[in-house]
């Protein structure tokens, strides 16, 4: 794995991830990507992450810390999208960026990290449950805005 | 990331606001429509941030370990001068930017545009505002002869033409240079703001963080609407040509590698503690970083002209027009090409070289100014920059100035400095001599 780099997203990784993601999706939504790293990059540059190999974005990882939202006591950091190359998802790329963000939360004062995964994306549920994230008790509430 | 605000003494900070008054007066207004275009960011606010949880320690260099300098006067007079000096330039480089993009800021095409620009501008605004607070936050006089207020001065009177940098003396002509400058130009601030997250003197290093994420914006300001051009382009649309934005980029690019400093130099911000990279290091950094904008803006233009290709197809047919194929219909001009790095300089290793876009090295002027003429942008071939850069070059090849002497004939900062005449009488305090 030494030959991923994994390095602060720039706003020309959007084709790149944009190319993963449909690669995972099977949509491509470059647009929604430039936005999306636009946003990551005036939050806080290096709080998300992409993984580059032979200069192909081959893993990425968006988070953010936000405070107190949702009823939370706490600062938060959020993990908010993971994705990777399904040729590298059985070794520890994912791990990698997800503790190189663990490390950058604890830098930052931050004590408790959440994220949502739907029940269909089991294979994201077990990956996170074997990084020691735990459900908990809240309730996911949506509507059609009509 | 916490950053706490700070603001400088009244009569600094009135200063500023009637320096903005004079270059950046739609601050206001981008206030007022603040919502409207960035909902989800917080209101621009005129201050100095310095961010909590920074490195204590001096992190590179001779004193790599010990704590970092909280004072001016813990530094040794060599130290404290060459930090000056860095504070001065890149004071300077903020308000400099500001005095050019107000020239064609009215001259954006859509309204996205020019807030995105303006938002750009304010916040340049902010950083030299914390530049400022640098010089006026600790005590300077003792061991370099001018005070805080001196140098305030010294700054807030500087116009285009006197700015301590190249990039900053260039008018635009278009709004093509403003958001090409954003995506070159700035693209070195963020470098240079990148490498001095590591100084050895703790308010620099806690001013960096805050200015790094604006600075994130001011990419994306240059960025996103030259993606959005080349797409239209693409689709048959005039507004903004691949030929306009690659002059463009041959205009900006030789400035941009140039802010660098000259690519033998670098070593003793190093062994000073102040920056982490040598200048050659970090332009060879920004120089792949810039590739791979082009290529993104290549890819972008490729995909709107064959929307039935995959990606690899499309890699392929970016690499044919590369070599200079003609591939899928498409010539191989209509792609960007970054220019070498060579190219039109007038700092550093390659100054007053005659080196082409594509590399190439001429041995007569006047051919090489016939290249200039073919590859920059018109409007700038009629400018006095442009007419002192021929004229220097000229004299080189003559054999009447050294190309030493022809570097050094760009403008210092030691030229303005009390230029105006009531600067004894502190501008700041009377509002009927302020600025200009």
């Amino acid at each position: 794995m030494e030959d991923v780099v994994i390095r602060p997203v720039s706003e020309h990784d959007a084709e790149g991830i944009a190319r993963l993601d449909q690669l995972l999706t099977k949509v491509w939504r470059v647009e929604h990507w430039e936005e999306r790293i636009a946003f990551a990059m005036r939050r806080d540059p290096e709080g998300s992450l992409v993984g580059e190999k032979e200069g192909r974005i081959v893993a990425y990882l968006f988070s953010d810390v936000r405070g107190q939202e949702y009823g939370f006591a706490d600062k938060t950091g959020w993990l908010e999208a993971l994705g990777v190359d399904p040729e590298l998802q059985k070794s520890s790329l994912g791990r990698r960026l997800m503790e190189q963000v663990m490390q950058r939360f604890q830098a930052t004062g931050v004590n408790i990290v959440r994220t949502l995964v739907s029940d269909q994306h089991a294979q994201m549920g077990t990956f996170l449950e074997k990084m020691g994230f735990a459900q908990e008790p809240i309730r996911v509430l949506s509507r059609a805005t009509g | 990331m916490a950053a706490h605000s700070e603001t400088l003494p009244k009569k600094y900070h009135d200063a500023v606001l009637r320096w903005q008054k004079q270059y950046l007066p739609d601050l206001d207004f981008l206030q007022e429509n603040w919502d409207k275009h960035f909902p989800k960011d917080q209101c621009y606010k005129l201050c100095a941030y310095r961010e909590q949880g920074v490195c204590g320690h001096i992190e590179v260099g001779d004193e790599a370990g010990k704590p970092k300098y909280q004072k001016a006067c813990e530094m040794s007079p060599q130290q404290a001068n060459h930090l000056l000096k860095a504070v001065k330039a890149q004071a300077s480089t903020e308000f400099g930017s500001i005095q050019q993009h107000r020239l064609t800021l009215t001259r954006a095409q859509s309204e996205q545009d020019q807030f995105w620009v303006l938002r750009m501008m304010a916040e340049e605004l902010r950083h030299g505002y914390q530049m400022l607070y640098l010089l006026l936050n600790d005590d300077w006089k003792s061991l370099v002869g001018q005070s805080g207020e001196e140098m305030v001065e010294e700054i807030l009177s500087m116009k285009p033409g006197s700015h301590v940098l190249g990039a900053f003396n260039i008018d635009f002509d278009s709004f093509v240079d403003n958001i090409v400058f954003c995506a070159l130009i700035d693209r070195v601030g963020k470098y240079q703001l990148s490498m001095q997250k590591v100084s050895a003197y703790q308010p620099m290093a806690e001013s960096m963080p805050p200015m790094l994420r604006e600075e994130a914006f001011h990419l994306a300001a240059g960025v996103i609407p030259l993606r959005r051009w080349m797409q239209e382009a693409a689709r048959g649309d005039i507004y903004a040509t691949p030929a306009a934005i690659q002059r463009a980029l041959n205009k900006w690019l030789p400035r941009g590698l140039e802010m660098f400093g000259d690519e033998r130099g670098g070593a003793s911000n190093i062994k000073m503690g102040f920056k982490d990279a040598t200048n050659q290091d970090a332009l060879d950094q920004y120089f792949v970083e810039v590739t791979k904008m082009v290529r993104d803006l290549n890819l972008r233009y490729l995909r709107e002209r064959l929307p039935n290709l995959d990606s690899e197809q499309l890699d392929k047919t970016l690499l044919n027009l590369e070599g200079g194929e003609r591939s899928q219909d498409i010539q191989p001009d209509e792609i960007l090409r970054l220019p070498a790095k060579g190219y039109f300089r007038r700092r550093g290793i390659y100054a007053y070289e005659m080196i082409g876009t594509d590399g190439r090295l001429y041995k007569d002027v006047l051919e090489y100014s016939g290249h200039l003429r073919d590859t920059l942008p018109e409007a700038y071939l009629a400018s006095n920059d442009f007419r002192h850069y021929l004229e220097l070059l000229k004299q080189v090849a003559q054999g009447t100035k050294t190309k030493d002497e022809a570097q050094h004939s760009t403008p210092q900062l030691s030229r303005v400095g009390g230029s105006c005449p009531c600067s004894k009488s502190v501008r700041w305090i009377m509002p009927e001599t302020a600025v200009g």
